[in-house]
């Protein structure tokens, strides 16, 4: 069937679209969409599942086979099959029955264990139905499920072959939504909101008298917090003590009127009035397991288009400063105490959208707790099947080591876990070529680095600047965040290789949504001078952008 | 909606008396971003912008804020975009709030000032702003940084400037400085000055000192102190000059009371102190809900007293 007759055909039908009787138009638009990809992309058709379409429509039909053929439960509920390398991509619509599409994600995890070779593609009619489904209440429904709607197909196929997308289309656009949206690389918290979080976990890490901390914490209600995004914590337990919280209003400032216990243990000393902000470190999803990306492989296209459920467990990483208050006051946390949260803050770059680009290599620096935040952008990155290299700096090699006795957390190695290190071979990254730790002292001999690139005795731009040398002809972008003057190293380094650089900035902040101007940093946009505010212009911003020499 | 709460500052219906504070809630959309933004803008009666001023001011250097004990020292140093970005990017979106706007306006001469609000005035075309709020605690240029509002001559020729330009199609109210002798002395200038509503306490002064570098912890050494800890005092100054200032306890000249409020006790206090509504500063950073939980604390209050706020302002006056 040549185009003109499919658009006609289109056109009469989808006049009708999002009824009943259309549906299987619909059904047959998505398939063809995805079906421009597959040359494209590497993908083969191994079944397609004729009642959910309408046949004289199809542009194609299967190529190849699936091991999954045979499986009556998955063919019979399944609309079609697609398969990427050795991975099974079993894909189904939202608007068929729930029930079967709980039955249809149960059984798939069953028999794929945790191999993530067979998964599960829900596809949306649009981002309202999509948002909807990621909400943490179907996690059990869409088991390990992954979702994308029919604008986000749109967008990729639009953006991949336009000459097909135009012609599968062309008169037929008017009967469907929404699809010509101009997406935005820049976005903008949205929903910020304070939630009352339980805390799971707040662990010492390190070597004694090191000062790091991990805490982990589940929210009751769906948050969703972007790569680069931070949060604001209220680090005083004491607020959240229900007895307190009725008397909340009258005890903001100070907390003495109502417990005299209170009042001896903080005695004269200061306590925190305004929260404070934190990078995530890590987040996860129920039903997926913690080193899930070490073996998910999604064709890096598609997964620009694919969401799992929003995150129920956030990870946060922190240092408690010698003298700092609120810091302080968190190490005091316990596990099962309620904290509150200001969440999501800070604008980001829309990674789904920066990685249109294929960049063949995604550089990560961190100096210090710097790297924190980053932990949780490489976690995305992954996600997206994207080739991250990371350079950590850190003073000494002991102070990553911990103990992590509960095991619930990331790692769950229990004893002799490493932070950072771990979490990134949880990730899928190779101890042997994606991680480079640079160790400031010079001689850390108590406990040698099971990595094989190591540097002693250096900050991690020296490492970095020296791979640079070798890969600079790469296409490349970087991320960097640590004290100032290393992403200012960053920042010259990538600059004389013109290399595309965003670094995390870090100020002080009392509101976190853009409206006190406390937590400025200089910037010099189309030349001229602006006083750009951290949490609201940023935290991520662009290199160039920053006056480094303020 | 609930009428028990409803007042009007001139000319100026607030159908709830709670204010955002100058410089703490942004002069855009900010608070668009909030999850809660709907519950926020039902409880307001006015939105009082960050200051303004002519030209863009970059504001003082970092850091800009420190944490003190039940409050925060800021020195922000009024950076902002200038009056006319003002009004091309941020006018129209405030006109979306659908409620009283008022400019907080700062100035570093008196003609300065005068011309801002003249400038005001012409380019707001869609009758966006209700009123202006003149902040005199801004440095004076001619004196050496030292603030208009510690100088009663100074005041009262600021007040009548800009009420000369704008006459009465803008509400104008003068906002307080703390740090003086006598408050009402300058309460009085800007009455005489023509103002049609006061606004009090800005920041106190203050500071804080690193003692590991031995110097100032502010970029700007000094700033102004917020939050809790200057309650009792702007509690003060509101019951003081309604007390001694026949015009404010006859309710003509109606008093804004700020400083410190940080739940519906705090607000409840003020109003009976003398003032006609409360603005809330640095509190709105601490709890995004503030201004629902005082609207609702007040609904609740005026219920079971059986009253309206209109009664009870300066209520406290009369007990004596
Ligand atoms: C966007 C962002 C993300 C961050 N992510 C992390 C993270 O993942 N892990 C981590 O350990 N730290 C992180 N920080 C730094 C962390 O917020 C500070 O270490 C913390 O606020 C210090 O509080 P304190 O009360 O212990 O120190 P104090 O010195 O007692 O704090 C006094 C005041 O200074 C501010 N302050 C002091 N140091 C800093 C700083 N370095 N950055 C910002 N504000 C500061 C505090 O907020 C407070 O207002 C982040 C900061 C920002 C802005
Ligand atoms: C960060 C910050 C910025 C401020 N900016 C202004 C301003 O631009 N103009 C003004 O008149 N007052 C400004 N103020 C003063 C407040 O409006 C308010 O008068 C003061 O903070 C006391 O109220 P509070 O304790 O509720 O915060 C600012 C206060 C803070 C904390
Ligand atoms: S913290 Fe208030 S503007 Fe950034």
């Amino acid at each position: 069937m040549d185009f003109n007759e499919l658009n006609d055909k289109i056109i009469k039908s989808h006049k009708s679209f999002g009824r009943k009787p259309g549906i299987n138009t619909y059904n047959t638009l998505c398939f063809n969409l995805l079906n421009h990809l597959n040359t494209h992309l590497g993908i083969e058709t191994c079944y397609i599942n004729e009642k959910y379409f309408d046949d004289t429509l199809l542009l194609s039909r299967e190529k190849g086979h699936s091991n999954l053929n045979n499986d009556k439960e998955i063919t019979d509920n399944c609309a079609f099959i697609l398969k990427y390398k050795s991975a099974n991509l079993i894909f189904s619509f939202g608007h068929q029955n729930k029930k079967n599409l709980q039955k249809l994600s149960g059984h798939i995890c069953k028999i794929d264990h945790n191999d993530y070779k067979s998964i599960h593609i829900v596809i949306f009619k649009d981002e309202q139905e999509l948002n909807e489904a990621r909400k943490l209440s179907n996690a059990n429904v869409y088991k390990r499920g992954f979702f994308t709607s029919f604008d986000k197909i749109c967008t990729i196929v639009r953006g991949i072959d336009k000459v097909n997308y135009e012609k599968t289309f062309s008169t037929g656009r008017k009967y469907i939504s929404s699809t010509n949206k101009p997406e935005n690389i820049k976005v903008l918290p949205d929903m910020i909101d304070s939630h009352s979080s339980v805390v799971t976990d707040n662990i010492h890490v390190g070597e004694k008298g090191s000062r790091l901390y991990k805490l982990t914490f589940i929210s009751e209600d769906t948050i969703d917090i972007l790569p680069g995004q931070f949060i604001m914590i209220d680090t005083l337990k004491e607020r959240q003590n229900e007895l307190l919280k009725s008397y909340r209003p009258r005890v903001i400032g100070s907390i003495s009127d109502v417990t005299p216990n209170v009042h001896n243990d903080l005695g004269t000393k200061q306590i925190s009035y305004l929260k404070r902000p934190f990078g995530i470190y890590r987040t996860y999803y129920e039903n997926f397991d913690n080193d899930y990306l070490s073996k998910l492989n999604l064709e890096k296209t598609l997964a620009t288009i694919l969401y799992t459920v929003k995150p129920h467990k956030f990870e946060i990483l922190y240092k408690a400063l010698e003298g700092g208050v609120g810091t302080n006051e968190l190490t005091r946390i316990a596990k099962e105490d309620k904290i509150e949260i200001l969440a999501p803050l800070g604008s980001v770059f829309d990674l789904r959208v920066l990685l249109r680009e294929d960049f063949d290599e995604i550089h990560i620096v961190g100096g210090g707790v710097g790297m924190a935040p980053l932990v949780y952008l490489v976690q995305a990155l992954r996600f997206f099947n994207r080739k991250v290299k990371v350079f950590i700096g850190i003073e000494k090699y002991s102070s990553l080591a911990y103990n992590d006795l509960n095991a619930n957390s990331f790692t769950g190695t229990g004893k002799n876990a490493k932070i950072y290190i771990d979490d990134l071979k949880m990730l899928g990254l190779s101890e042997n070529s994606d991680i480079y730790v640079s160790i400031q002292s010079e001689t850390d001999e108590r406990q040698k680095p099971d990595i094989k690139n190591v540097f002693m005795g250096t900050m991690v731009t020296g490492p970095y600047e020296e791979y640079l040398k070798d890969h600079h002809k790469l296409n490349i972008i970087t991320f960097a965040c640590g004290p100032i003057p290393m992403m200012h190293k960053v920042h010259d380094i990538t600059s004389r290789y013109h290399i595309k650089s965003y670094v995390l900035m870090e100020k002080r902040m009392a509101c976190g949504i853009g409206v006190c101007f406390s937590c400025v940093c200089q910037t010099i946009v189309n030349g001229e001078n602006h006083n750009s505010r951290v949490c609201i212009d940023g935290p991520v911003i662009e290199s160039k952008l920053i006056n480094w020499n303020e | 909606m609930n009428k028990s709460l409803g007042v009007k500052i001139k000319n100026i219906t607030l159908k709830a008396p709670l204010l955002t504070s100058s410089g703490t809630s942004g002069s855009r959309d900010e608070i668009n971003l909030l999850q809660n933004r709907k519950q926020v803008l039902e409880s307001l009666g006015a939105f009082v912008t960050k200051g303004v001023s002519i030209h863009k001011s970059l504001g003082n250097p970092d850091p800009r804020i420190v944490e003190v004990r039940s409050g925060i020292l800021n020195s922000i140093g009024l950076q902002n975009k200038g009056v006319t970005r003002f009004f091309e990017e941020d006018v129209p979106e405030l006109r979306k709030y659908g409620i009283p706007i008022i400019v907080n306006i700062s100035a570093a001469t008196i003609s300065e000032f005068g011309e801002l609000a003249g400038i005001i005035k012409t380019k707001d075309k869609y009758n966006v702003i209700s009123g202006l709020e003149i902040n005199v605690s801004c440095p004076n240029i001619k004196k050496g940084g030292a603030a208009f509002g510690s100088d009663p001559v100074l005041v009262e020729q600021i007040v009548k400037e800009v009420k000369t330009k704008v006459k009465d199609s803008l509400c104008v109210i003068t906002k307080l400085s703390p740090n003086v002798t006598d408050i009402t002395q300058i309460a009085k200038a800007a009455i005489n000055g023509g103002t049609d509503a006061l606004s009090m306490i800005n920041t106190l002064k203050g500071m804080a000192i690193d003692i590991d570098n031995m110097k100032p912890v502010l970029g700007n050494q000094t700033g102004g102190l917020s939050g809790p800890c200057i309650k009792p005092v702007g509690l003060y100054m509101v019951y003081e000059c309604f007390r001694s200032i026949p015009e404010c306890k006859r309710k003509e000249i109606p008093i804004i009371g700020i400083g410190g409020i940080s739940n519906f006790n705090d607000a409840m206090e003020y109003i009976l102190a003398g003032a006609t509504a409360i603005g809330i500063g640095t509190q709105w950073f601490i709890n995004n809900r503030i201004f629902e939980e005082i609207h609702k604390g007040l609904t609740k209050y005026l219920d079971k007293k059986k009253e309206t706020i209109s009664n009870l302002i300066g209520k406290a006056h009369g007990n004596k």
